[in-house]
């Protein structure tokens, strides 16, 4: 570890702080249809918006109503998704003349983009015209974000509310996520990436002479072995800055090269990985600074941002120290290529990012619903591939994805009050709210269905021959590439663990219901906690009343993370990350 | 089309969903459209398993909302 990998880190977290507030006052604005700078542009687009699709921004819609609206529009949205993909060789755009996408494929991507995932299955420039990055891709990157912010206002409506039994119009919170918080920054960040090199166009792939021509055998289509020189390499291009902004904005993650954000044209300097990481927690942390205005218990708000902020920090430390501390089986060789890369693993990783950037790197992503990478995961030390896995597996709260973060937290913040309560004997409150067993059935309803779906797919994937045809390692390894597979799509991260096929039909099916799963039935609960906190009277705090703004419940608030997390979870990671790092100590590999 | 819409009819009239303007009605039944256009490609075994293959995801993913649907209700009924 170096102290320069240090200073990048606390430098990051210093910035998340600073644009904290900001963001947090202007989405609290937003959504509480106060003035904004930007009204003035964008308020005739709203309303025209809500004439042409019918809506009526004065009507307030029950918690169920919301869910149903939320419910349609994916679906919709979805299925639009899946034709795009279908038909993109009938459609425009397709100066490679990529034929329809595979229906397995198709399908997994459209609930995969659908639900924020952004798990990619395929080689996106070898399979998506231009037509399907933008228009099918590239907007749900901006729909499913969208959704997730409005599910967290809906949220914290219900927790400021009193005695209502509205949580706010789906519709109107959409068009407004979409047009006030996504699109203006997104349109500002994507101008400064194609500034730093991301690259921006409609053009047909370029092709380079290769200086060194490579022998390769290849099969034909009769199954015969064919040997042929290649001495030209095609060059990907495409509209990607335009997409990279809202993939690390909208925690979306998914990449318009394969490579993700390891890859030159998507993450060209330091400069844009720093930034790509800023953008991931920017919507995340300022969330929790609307929360705290929009109850009226700003000290709340940073007391989440507090205990958000301590779980990265023991992250990023873990991955970090395991990185740079390396396979302990090439201690003796001297692996520092420089002053700044002082040696480690350095394996799957860009050199030009170094270590400290790629641990970093990883644990942002993870603890957030990102899934982008600037690395291979598969090739970090056993330890330092479980943080990753581990971020997922305890919900993505820690800020998390853009709202999915914020009311998964907020699950956790229920019950934290609800153990609070049981310890002291009182009846749990939180922000003047009592805490009831429907309140804690649906907390436990939301955070059971993310915990079955990851442990019974991965489970029926390691003892069926389908599931594991996909993976490239044995042992330990395996487990955690498969484990890794359906905790990232029912976390809703998308990244991958690397190293396993999952374009088959069984993972693009089992993978596609995972994501599904992983966020519908666990918004679904959260959403009637929102209506049942909003239909409550609100009480008076008492000398009884646990206080929710100090350090005593950012302690038991990420005590109670850790204990259902890790609990869940860790027979599973000790047959997997863990059994792989006692082994690799004992001089085995995989 | 009749899928898509039979549902959200009785959806919207259960619920305040807004009502589609006639032209997001239009600009849906065009992009529904393209269904069976987008099958129309290949050799004829081909076609046959791409239809079947194209129902099948269908169907699924409206089952999967019906289904989401169904659990919405059940938990307000829980309470």
């Amino acid at each position: 570890m170096t102290a320069n990998g240090w200073f990048q880190i606390f430098l990051f977290l210093l910035v998340i702080f600073a644009i904290t507030k900001p963001l947090g006052v202007f989405m609290a604005r937003v959504f509480g249809r106060e003035k904004t700078f930007l009204d003035f542009a964008l308020r005739p687009i709203e309303r025209l918006i809500y004439r042409v699709c019918g809506v009526r921004e004065d009507q307030e819609m029950a918690w169920i109503e919301y869910g149903t609206a939320m419910l349609l529009f994916s679906g919709v949205s979805m299925v639009l998704l899946y034709l795009i993909e279908r038909a993109q060789h009938w459609l425009g755009f397709n100066p490679q003349k990529f034929a329809g996408v595979a229906a397995e494929l198709a399908w997994n991507t459209a609930a995969s983009f659908t639900t924020n995932t952004n798990w990619q299955a395929y080689v996106p420039e070898t399979t998506m015209s231009f037509l399907t990055q933008m228009a099918g891709l590239a907007y749900h990157n901006f729909a499913s974000a969208a959704v997730g912010i409005t599910l967290a206002i809906a949220l914290i409506r219900g927790i400021a509310r009193r005695e209502s039994k509205t949580i706010g119009n789906f519709w109107v919170d959409l068009a407004r996520a979409f047009l006030w918080v996504l699109l203006p920054i997104c349109v500002v960040i994507a101008l400064v990436f194609v500034s730093q090199g991301v690259v921006q166009n409609l053009k047909p792939y370029g092709s380079a002479r290769l200086i060194d021509p490579q022998v390769v055998q290849t099969q034909s289509a009769d199954g015969k072995t064919v040997t042929q020189t290649v001495s030209q390499q095609p060059i990907a291009l495409g509209p990607t800055a335009s997409q990279e902004a809202i993939k690390m904005f909208g925690t979306n993650g998914g990449g318009f090269f394969n490579a993700n954000s390891a890859h030159p044209f998507e993450n060209p300097t330091p400069f844009t990985n720093f930034l790509q990481m800023v953008l991931i927690f920017a919507v995340p942390a300022g969330l929790t600074y609307t929360l705290g205005r929009m109850t009226g218990a700003a000290r709340h708000g940073w007391a989440i941002w507090g205990a958000m902020a301590a779980l990265f920090l023991v992250g990023v430390t873990a991955a970090y120290a395991a990185e740079a501390r390396g396979n302990p089986q090439l201690a003796d060789v001297d692996q520092s290529s420089s002053a700044v890369n002082s040696g480690g693993n350095m394996e799957g990783k860009e050199v030009r990012f170094g270590i400290a950037n790629s641990a970093l790197f990883a644990t942002v992503t993870t603890d957030a619903s990102c899934g982008a990478v600037n690395s291979m995961h598969d090739s970090f030390t056993p330890l330092g591939g479980m943080i990753p896995l581990l971020n997922i597996m305890l919900g993505e709260v820690i800020f998390g994805g853009v709202g999915s973060g914020l009311y998964g937290m907020l699950v956790f913040v229920i019950l934290a009050v609800f153990i609070a309560g049981l310890m002291v004997g009182r009846t749990p409150e939180y922000l003047g709210k009592k805490i009831e067993a429907f309140d804690v059935k649906m907390a436990m309803l939301s955070v059971l269905a993310s915990s079955i779906t990851i442990l019974l797919f991965a489970a029926v994937a390691i003892v069926s021959k389908p599931g594991l045809a996909g993976i490239s390692n044995p042992g330990p390894h395996g487990l955690s590439q498969i484990l890794y597979a359906y905790t990232s799509s029912v976390g809703n991260n998308g990244s991958a663990f690397g190293g396993i096929n999952a374009n088959t039909l069984w993972f693009n099916t089992t993978t596609g219901i995972a994501t599904l799963l992983g966020r519908f039935f666990v918004v679904i609960p959260i959403l009637a906690i929102a209506g049942s906190l909003a239909a409550k009277k609100t009480a008076p705090a008492s000398a009884g009343t646990f206080p929710v703004t100090g350090p005593l419940f950012a302690t038991l608030l990420v005590s109670t993370i850790l204990i259902v997390g890790a609990l869940t979870f860790f027979p599973a990671l000790s047959l997997g990350p863990i059994l792989e790092h006692l082994l690799m100590q004992a001089g085995k590999t995989f | 089309v009749c899928v898509v819409f039979l549902p959200y009819k009785i959806l919207r009239s259960a619920s305040s969903l807004p009502k589609p303007s006639p032209l997001v009605l239009v600009w849906l039944a065009c992009t529904l459209h393209l269904e069976p256009l987008c099958v129309i490609t290949g050799e004829p075994e081909q076609q046959e398993e791409s239809f079947v293959a194209d129902v099948a995801f269908t169907v699924a993913t409206l089952a999967f909302f019906v289904v989401a649907i169904l659990y919405l209700r059940g938990c307000e009924r829980l309470k």
